[in-house]
């Protein structure tokens, strides 16, 4: 019995240190529209990390126009870009960029960056994008 | 010295209540007024409206947007103590967007 509590008291322990070091995360509700209250297809990009955006499929897409982003806070607050991106037929992006200057390039819209987001921000982050 | 603390905390809790579910009525101008602004991301109405709702709920600041066609769009993260600070200086927003080209 006392090799039971043994085993239940590390248990709780070792639930209660790894709820301690765990990253919080938060997740955003993600729109883009532009300055005609338009929605734009993008991509939502965290801390420059172009190529995992378009990894985790990242995407506004124009049948889906709001995109639920989880987001770790392992520092205080994270810069999110929202880039414009043109899709095919088949509701594929073409050209998804690999760094802020090629998004530039391969889109009518400039980038907009928000830094300093925070956990505690509001859920839904509107990005307004203008075009070139 | 009572007295001024007793003052002191309830403007602490004022700020705290405010900060924690209260709505802030909020006069914003916008140049130019048919401007559209955004509270969170949702839509609240014409810039020429006298006072925005604004709702914190648990978060610790606002994201007010302004856009208009033609225009450089306007977007402010504000907390409960930018919104105070503003209006007991100014009594008011007055934001002007930049043309676009």
């Amino acid at each position: 019995m006392p090799n039971r509590t043994n085993r239940i008291l590390l248990l709780a322990a070792g639930a209660m240190l790894a709820s301690c070091g765990s990253v919080p995360t938060r997740t955003f509700q993600i729109r883009a529209i532009n300055v005609n209250q338009e929605p734009v297809p993008c991509v939502v990009v965290i801390n420059d990390d172009w190529t995992g955006a378009a990894e985790r499929n990242q995407f506004l897409t124009p049948s889906s126009p709001t995109l639920k982003l989880p987001v770790q806070f392992q520092v205080p607050a994270v810069t999110l870009t929202a880039a414009a991106l043109q899709f095919d037929a088949d509701g594929k992006p073409l050209n998804v960029p690999s760094s802020r200057s090629q998004a530039i390039d391969f889109s009518d819209y400039l980038t907009e960056v928000r830094e300093d987001v925070r956990a505690t921000d509001p859920d839904v982050v509107l990005f307004v994008l203008r075009k070139k | 010295m009572l007295r001024h603390a007793l003052r002191c905390s309830a403007a602490v809790s004022t700020l705290t209540l405010m900060g924690c579910s209260s709505a802030l009525y909020v006069p914003i101008k916008v140049d130019p007024p048919n401007a559209m602004v955004y509270v969170n991301g949702e839509k609240v109405g014409l810039a020429n409206k006298t006072n925005l709702k604004i709702e914190f709920g648990q978060n610790e600041r606002v994201c007010v947007q302004a856009i208009a066609p033609g225009f450089k769009p306007l977007c402010k993260m504000l907390t409960v103590e930018d919104i105070d600070r503003q209006l007991s200086t100014f009594r008011e927003f007055d934001w002007h967007l930049d043309q676009d080209r």
